[in-house]
């Protein structure tokens, strides 16, 4: 391999994995250390704006009857403050931790798809920029982070806030689905050789767990986001009962996606706790398998508890009892890890850093948080307790404690690897001890407080409630809590320019990341690890020739682009070599035509919405166009002992990249399609037979799209030889190019079907429901064009290689997806009302 | 039990995601389905201003939940299966695969034993707890 491009001067290896230069040089850099950095970096910064909302409020509540800040100001704070933690800090921050982390777990030299993964930090990035600057058009977002309607809806909202919020979030959850995408396939494809399921670290068991939870239970909240912003912008009645619409299927669907974002937060914190416990106890985890069951069950079950944050909504008896069983059963699998950490530290040897005082601290908060989490899983006390401060308390419990102990205890045990300087140990107890104890005394009164009757969301409370120490204590607490988190930034800051240097493994890790250089090299790996045991650094080494196909590829190679190992699911066993992108600044032009287009919208300014389309467009085709071209360098290299350089099929990397696709799409149909039922069954006004007349015309979309569909796959089974470029080359080309005229014959049927029916979706949800099926299918049917697209321009510019036979697979597929989607609407829209 | 191994691909490609999910997968189906059920048929009949059928309703949330549970035994029954075939006596040599499907073992026994309560959990609420 190392003859293919040997270069002059330096290592070859290393030139390859180089810095960019020039002036974008910043925008450039995809690697996941760069991006995982700024992930970090930035959702800290929104932490500590976060926190500083929280003080005032605290301040407001400090005294009875304060006039500090009035009602719309202190609505304002807690919307901003809780959409600030939750959404801008809490996610973004496990992203990019677990984008920094994972490759460097696994072995693995970057993410499987670093401009992607580029390409959601800046939406994140814009999205939260875009949330605060509401500021500025003082439209700030004034309805909770929750947004129940009606208060968030058009009669009750009708200024920008709640679209500057919309338009915000769904921009931060296509950062954060696609950070997720990211997250999976690195996990289940680029672990390296050796690297069972048995052997997997546990804080990457945590992040592959949350990853899944975060492609299935956020989806709602974008189709959420988009019915509501479908009402407040252009008329539709999803959630007017007088039209059909019903106001709690916001809750289902916030929900739906809230209750697992608790464990999304949740569970990689649980990660990080393993990693800190065990290796600062000097001993390996207890129970290792019972810890990753603890941590499948609760993605699995924290994914049907969602109704337990609906008790006081008028539900059925049976239905609450259903997820009061369901909220109990959670409580085995955390209390499993529990006893796993306990049992650890039991039976090692602790020492008391500050990442283990962090982690102490963790289990000792969550644990109160979790018993008064089962306490209001039951419905008579959650009844009770639902509207006041007990609700508070009981969530800062389960995220300060259960998210924020974690994050200190990670940062502070991995800050020698990011930087290669040591943190202040001193600088850290302090921190230490103030968070903890502030913590305690902010939000430990917050019980009786609720307990005593004090409702939350409202800006203050009576003089004759006897409530005035409870708070004033809250609000000393919260300033001691503050002041930790001082201390702690400061710390952080110290150790990044002046900290003493400490070396590649200054705690005794024993996981792959303590292998390498502190900071790693750009690389990770200049060999590419094999792993015979749990715990690499600590258990037995690989035989020498463990391998030989991998150490004679992946020594300081290969040369001439930027390569990693793919691997088998259950047994990490090499498949084939990831091709990994070169440094471009194009991901970020994409993000940048969303946030105009969200702009233009607000504006009612629809010029500009249409130039951020054209923004976005080109973002993408620069991005596919510069893909083809470079990977074409894979058709020229030769074979190494057998390893597929590129290949096609489910050991490519990229179809794990469309099945993760195909998830999110699946997850938002059936998000739609129990939308669509829930209003139907709920609703005495739902026609009893289908207003979309004929079968023609859907007969002929269903006919097109089987034809797209057939046609790709039928194209993708095209063998080609590279011996003969030629041959080959106009099957696949027109196959491509039938789907593609397929696809746009039943995108034009589909509209003509909607506009056939006279239908106005401002009259009543069905047809409000239609119009959204249609827009769906239509940009169901977008994406697969554009991915039939760019099969057809790899096909007729670049030499014969598995590559074409892989995006015609993906196409086939999106196209098998648009055929599911016809189906389900049709069924939801016209079969079902004549039926139910 | 019978001994089922995890070393031939086709044994990994079928069992595997079923030791793993399918007790995870009939627990979210008890759940989403008794409730799916539940809600609607009492709120359809609501609507439509006739009595919902409370009986059949019980009894059929039960027998789903019967079901499932059946399914997350089986799943069970077939990890402690795997999970034996990958012990190895101390004399034999090591074999591949041998150490991961201890685990897949391992996992997938805990797992239907979770997931088995909490459906045992939900399939007895219809009994205690009127319907609609």
């Amino acid at each position: 391999m190392t003859a293919v491009t040997e270069r002059e001067g330096g290592h070859p290896l290393g030139r390859d994995w180089e810095k960019p230069t020039g002036r974008l040089a910043w925008f450039a850099d995809v690697t996941h250390k760069s991006v995982g950095t700024r992930y970090m970096v930035t959702a800290f910064i929104f932490f500590l704006v976060g926190g500083v909302m929280a003080l005032v409020m605290r301040l407001q509540l400090a005294r009875p009857e304060s006039d500090l800040i009035g009602p719309d100001a202190y609505n304002q704070l807690f919307t901003m403050h809780g959409t600030t933690m939750m959404f801008l800090f809490v996610i973004p921050f496990i992203e990019g931790l677990g984008a920094y982390l994972l490759p460097l777990h696994l072995g693995t030299r970057d993410l499987p798809f670093p401009r992607y993964n580029s390409f959601n930090y800046y939406c994140y990035l814009f999205g939260g920029i875009f949330l605060y600057s509401s500021i500025f058009f003082q439209a700030v977002p004034d309805s909770g982070w929750f947004a129940y309607v009606p208060l968030s809806g058009p009669e009750f909202r009708p200024d920008l806030s709640m679209d500057f919020w919309l338009f915000g979030l769904v921009l931060v959850e296509i950062a954060a689905i696609g950070a997720a995408i990211e997250l999976i396939v690195v996990t289940l494809r680029m672990r390296a050789p050796g690297m069972t399921l048995d052997k997997i670290p546990l804080f990457v068991w945590a992040m592959l767990a949350t990853a899944c939870m975060i492609v299935l239970a956020f989806v709602p909240l974008v189709v959420a986001s988009t019915l509501l912003e479908a009402d407040r912008a252009i008329g539709t009645v999803f959630f007017d009962p007088a039209a059909g619409g019903h106001p709690l299927l916001w809750q289902h669907l916030f929900w739906i996606f809230g209750h697992p974002e608790v464990y999304v937060m949740f569970l990689p914190a649980t990660g990080i706790i393993s990693h800190v416990v065990q290796v600062h106890s000097r001993r390996a985890i207890v129970a290792y398998p019972l810890v990753v069951v603890a941590i499948v069950v609760t993605a699995f079950m924290s994914l049907g508890l969602w109704v337990h944050h609906m008790y006081t909504t008028g539900l059925p008896p049976l239905t609450l009892s259903f997820f009061t069983a369901a909220s109990m059963s959670i409580a085995l699998a955390a209390g499993i890890q529990i006893v796993a950490w306990i049992a650890t530290l039991w039976s090692g040897r602790p020492r008391m850093t500050v990442p283990m005082m962090y982690a102490i601290g963790f289990i000792i908060t969550f644990v109160l948080g979790g018993i008064t989490g089962v306490m209001v899983a039951s419905v008579p006390f959650d009844e009770q307790a639902h509207d006041t401060f007990f609700i508070v308390a009981h969530f800062h419990y389960v995220i300060i404690g259960g998210v924020v102990f974690p994050f200190f205890a990670g940062l502070y045990h991995w800050m020698p690897k990011f930087t290669g300087r040591m943190p202040n140990h001193g600088l850290g107890h302090v921190s230490f001890w103030l968070v903890f104890l502030g913590f305690h005394t902010a939000f430990f009164p917050q019980h009786f407080a609720g307990l005593w009757g004090m409702p939350r969301r409202v800006y203050t409370f009576p003089r004759d409630l006897g409530l005035d120490f409870v708070n004033l204590l809250s609000t000393v607490g919260a300033f001691v809590l503050a002041a930790g988190v001082v201390v702690f930034t400061v710390a952080l800051v110290r150790c990044w320019f002046t900290g003493a240097p400490a070396g590649d493994d200054p705690w005794g890790g024993d996981t792959l990341e303590w292998s390498v250089g502190s900071p790693p090299p750009r690389e990770n790996f200049r060999t590419v690890p094999a792993v015979a045991d749990r715990h690499p650094r600590w258990g037995r080494q690989p035989a020498a020739d463990f391998h030989p196909e991998v150490r004679q590829i992946y020594t300081e190679g290969p040369v001439g682009f930027r390569g990693t190992p793919a691997t088998s699911v259950l047994d990490a066993e090499p498949e084939s070599v990831v091709y990994l992108p070169r440094p471009t600044a194009i991901p970020a032009i994409s993000p940048v035509g969303l946030v105009i287009v969200a702009a233009g919208i607000l504006g009612e300014w629809y010029w500009l919405s249409a130039l951020g389309v054209v923004v976005i467009l080109l973002g993408f085709v620069l991005w596919a166009v510069r893909n083809e071209a470079e990977h074409s360098i894979v058709d020229e290299l030769p074979e190494v002992d057998g390893e597929v350089m590129d290949t096609s099929g489910p050991r490519a990397i990229g179809w794990w990249g469309y099945a993760s696709a195909l998830a999110v799409g699946v997850s938002g149909l059936a998000t739609l399609v129990f939308s669509t039922i829930f209003l139907q069954v709920h609703t005495d006004t739902w026609p009893t037979e289908s207003l979309l007349d004929g079968w023609l015309l859907p007969a002929l979309v269903l006919l097109a799209l089987v034809v797209a569909a057939v046609a790709c796959w039928r194209g993708s089974g095209v063998a080609r030889d590279r011996d003969e470029p030629a041959a080959g080359r106009s099957e696949q080309l027109g196959a491509a190019g039938l789907a593609l005229v397929a696809g746009v014959a039943a995108a034009v049927l589909a509209v003509v079907h909607l506009l056939a029916a006279d239908l106005d979706p401002g009259r009543h949800a069905y047809e409000s429901a239609a119009l959204l099926f249609v827009g769906g299918q239509v940009l169901v049917i977008f994406g697969a064009f554009a991915a039939t697209a760019v099969g057809l321009l790899r096909i007729s510019q670049y030499g014969p290689a598995q590559r074409p036979r892989l995006l015609l697979q993906g196409s086939a597929a999106l196209w098998a997806f648009a055929v599911v989607f016809w189906v389900s609407a049709w069924l939801v829209l016209t079969v079902l009302p004549g039926v139910v | 039990v019978t001994v089922v191994s995890l070393t031939s691909r086709r044994s990994r490609s079928a069992l595997l995601p079923f030791v793993l999910l399918g007790p995870a997968i009939a627990w979210l189906l008890s759940l989403a389905v008794s409730y799916v059920v539940h809600d609607f048929i009492c709120a359809a009949a609501e609507t439509a201003g006739t009595a919902a059928p409370v009986t059949g309703l019980r009894i059929g949330i039960v027998a789903l939940n019967v079901v499932l549970l059946g399914v997350t035994v089986v799943a069970g029954v077939l990890a402690v299966s795997v999970y034996r075939a990958a012990r190895e006596p101390a004399d034999a040599p090591a074999r591949p695969l041998a150490g991961p499907a201890r685990f897949v073992g391992m996992a997938g026994v805990g797992m239907a034993v979770l997931f088995g309560l909490g459906i045992v959990l939900i399939a007895t609420t219809p009994v205690v707890v009127g319907a609609c």
